[in-house]
């Protein structure tokens, strides 16, 4: 039987490879085969929020949509735009899958909140980047539904990744239906292209979380290593603290999330148009981290209002592990409970 | 008829950076004494940072000033054979006429000094001074050149400390220190440590020339030299490649921490292997291991097969890194909000002295 500790191990691999994966998509536009360098002419976003027009802004069920957030967004200087969704799993249900295409096609749309003088682009692509296990099932769906409950007017193109575990892992993108506008990233598609990790090292160590929730033990390690840490090292007694002693560090919620958001979000992505970027860590994220720390001792809330968190900051061998071991206690509880409910 | 003494007046001269090694050496001429240096890197200036240092067990005062040389007076306490003891000696401290931020403590007195007092002190003033290690290949390199370069006729090595990186059969990586007299020539020595995947920790060497008295000599992995004669010599031979890897160490390893760039970019640094060091799956397993072993730190493997990303946390200073093995010649250090020079050095060091040896150098992404 799996241990519950593999078991984050795994959400957290899944967790990196869907950020890597829209890292690596982002990049077909943003690098410059012929000089080896970043184009400065070209934004990407992520989890970027854009208003419906006024046909898209009810749905046939009649409920409002104030806005939608595509997972990825490029916006090249002198080429249609692209907005789409990320999926390293699709649910084994199928009848869930429309959701997915649902939301797809709410970006099919004269959108507004493009990073552009008045908001908005002419036209755009919609894509879908799936994992390659789902990829086949996933376009026979969107071929059988095509017409019917899927209908696009603007350019939708599907793109299956995988990533290689090889000595030299990288991640494999290949097109599995539709054109994109830009034909260079198009034409590269059709075969597929290997991207190695190792060009976007940089951007893996800068970039750990995307608009969606992590699991719980890599969040608590982020703000462990990147909140917490900082500020005991600033004490005079932090060299010498020994492993059966402690630092008391206090801090606001709204510093954990505005450190990590500065430092680990695609914030450093889309810094000059940071006005309708979301705020990554969400507050909520950050509170179930903090409530998960007093729970296990590590912390107390300083006030009633839960605006500051007291952390009783130790030096631990594995930072990781021990936060990977806390939180699988819980997932064994949860399991148990499962089991007899 | 007495002696003339040479060493008071030597102490009591206002010394000058740039005279001070050529007058060591008249003194070993003339006096029965060990030189023993401790090359060193700091942003501090040292002679700020030890005037007056009182931490117990230890305490230093400045006696002298000159130019670019400083004289201290180190007041320690230890133990021997259960008693307290109280003891004091005299150290300088040679500034680099060159580089800056280099320097070398330099005594005169005896080994129970230098060993109760001195290298404790300097070791102790970590991560505010870091010193460096010279790699297998470089300390090879460098008395093979010491050797022809001042004509001796004969270099033997006559007491060595080596380490070997050790795999014993259940993975676990263990460092075994080896005492030896190893009676081999250089070549032999140094070829036999490398395939046995060790190091020298240190290495005690004799020099002859046909026309000079022999001269013993010793060199530590960080630099660290004692000698009875050719002060000047060694200095060139040895300490001066030393002084100028830690300054190489102070550029590259400087300015890497994401906070003190602009939009907190990342600075990577590499080790090149030079070799398909992890063309085998299996060695995945041992680098995490060499890394578990890593003291004062936190090693945290957020994927270990087939590709490697770790977080490393270092517990002196509170820098911390994502290590990453993305292919089978290089490791990726990606130096986080805080990178500090000492924190880089010492991890570096670490993967050295428990796994394998590179060379340094700045990231450049190879497509």
């Amino acid at each position: 039987m799996k241990k519950p500790q593999d078991e984050i191990y795994n959400k957290i691999d899944d967790y990196e490879q869907t950020l890597h994966a829209i890292v690596g998509f982002m990049n077909f536009y943003r690098y410059d085969d012929d000089a080896r360098k970043m184009k400065e002419d070209v934004t990407v976003f992520q989890g970027r929020r854009f208003d419906p027009s006024p046909e898209k802004a009810v749905t046939e069920n009649g409920d409002k949509v104030t806005q939608v957030t595509p997972d990825l967004g490029v916006l090249p200087a002198s080429a249609e735009g692209v907005l789409g969704e990320v999926k390293k799993s699709f649910p084994a249900d199928e009848t869930r899958w429309m959701k997915t295409f649902k939301q797809l096609m709410s970006y099919d749309d004269n959108l507004d909140g493009w990073p552009t003088k008045d908001g908005k682009l002419s036209s755009h692509d919609i894509v879908l980047l799936l994992h390659q296990t789902r990829a086949a099932a996933i376009k026979r769906y969107y071929e059988a539904n095509s017409g019917k409950d899927i209908k696009f007017t603007r350019p939708f193109t599907m793109i299956q990744f995988n990533r290689a575990d090889e000595r030299r892992p990288y991640f494999f993108f290949q097109k599995t239906t539709g054109n994109l506008t830009d034909k260079s990233v198009d034409t590269k598609l059709i075969d597929g292209v290997s991207v190695p990790m190792e060009i976007f090292v940089t951007t893996y160590s800068t970039v750990k979380i995307y608009d969606s929730l992590p699991p719980l033990a890599y969040l608590i390690e982020l703000i462990w290593t990147n909140v917490v840490l900082p500020r005991a090292s600033d004490t005079s007694k932090f060299p010498a603290l020994r492993k059966n002693q402690k630092i008391e560090v206090t801090l606001s919620v709204d510093d954990i999330v505005n450190e990590l958001h500065n430092g680990f979000s695609f914030h450093g992505l889309s810094k000059d148009i940071a006005d309708r970027q979301p705020k990554v860590p969400k507050r909520e994220w950050i509170m179930s981290a903090c409530e998960k720390l007093v729970q296990s001792d590590e912390a107390s809330w300083v006030d009633t209002e839960k605006s500051q968190i007291k952390v009783y900051f130790r030096k631990y061998d594995s930072v990781m592990s021990h936060f990977i071991d806390i939180c699988a206690d819980e997932q064994e509880e949860d399991a148990q409970i499962t089991m007899f409910d | 008829m007495a002696k003339l003494d040479f060493i008071t007046p030597f102490y009591n001269e206002k010394h000058n950076q740039n005279t001070f090694v050529k007058k060591l050496d008249s003194l070993l001429a003339s006096e029965d004494v060990d030189v023993r240096a401790i090359p060193f890197g700091s942003l501090h200036n040292p002679v700020a940072l030890f005037d007056g240092y009182d931490h117990g067990s230890r305490n230093v005062r400045l006696l002298k000033t000159g130019t670019g040389v400083s004289l201290f007076e180190l007041t320690y306490l230890y133990k021997e054979n259960d008693k307290d003891r109280k003891a004091k000696g005299r150290f300088f401290v040679y500034e680099h006429p060159q580089y800056p931020s280099v320097y070398a403590a330099v005594t005169l007195e005896d080994s129970s000094f230098y060993l109760r007092g001195l290298l404790p002190f300097i070791q102790g003033q970590y991560p505010k001074i870091i010193q460096t290690f010279i790699t297998h290949k470089k300390l090879r390199r460098l008395l093979e050149e010491f050797k022809t370069s001042n004509g001796f006729s004969e270099l033997t090595i006559v007491r060595a400390s080596q380490r070997f990186r050790i795999r014993e059969t259940d993975e676990r990586q263990k460092i075994v220190p080896v005492v030896s007299w190893p009676d081999m020539d250089l070549k032999e020595a140094f070829d036999w440590v490398y395939q046995n995947n060790g190091w020298f920790r240190s290495v005690k060497f004799e020099v002859k020339t046909p026309l000079s008295a022999s001269a013993s000599i010793s060199l530590t992995r960080q630099g660290a030299v004692r000698m009875n004669h050719h002060c000047e010599k060694v200095f060139a031979g040895f300490v001066h490649p030393v002084f100028k890897t830690l300054h190489e160490n102070i550029q590259i390893f400087g300015h890497r921490s994401r906070r003190d760039n602009v939009n907190l970019t990342a600075k990577p640094l590499t080790i090149d292997f030079g070799i398909e060091q992890f063309a085998d799956v299996e060695e995945n397993k041992r680098f995490i291991q060499a890394m578990q072993l890593m003291g004062t730190a936190s090693t945290s493997v957020i994927h270990g097969n087939p590709y490697i990303h770790l977080t490393v946390i270092d517990y002196y200073d509170g820098s911390t890194f994502d290590l990453w093995v993305l292919s089978a010649h290089q490791l990726i250090i990606v130096p986080q909000m805080k990178g500090s020079i000492a924190a880089i050095k010492r991890l570096i060091n670490h993967i050295y002295d428990t796994y394998a040896e590179g060379d340094i150098k700045d990231y450049e992404v190879a497509v």
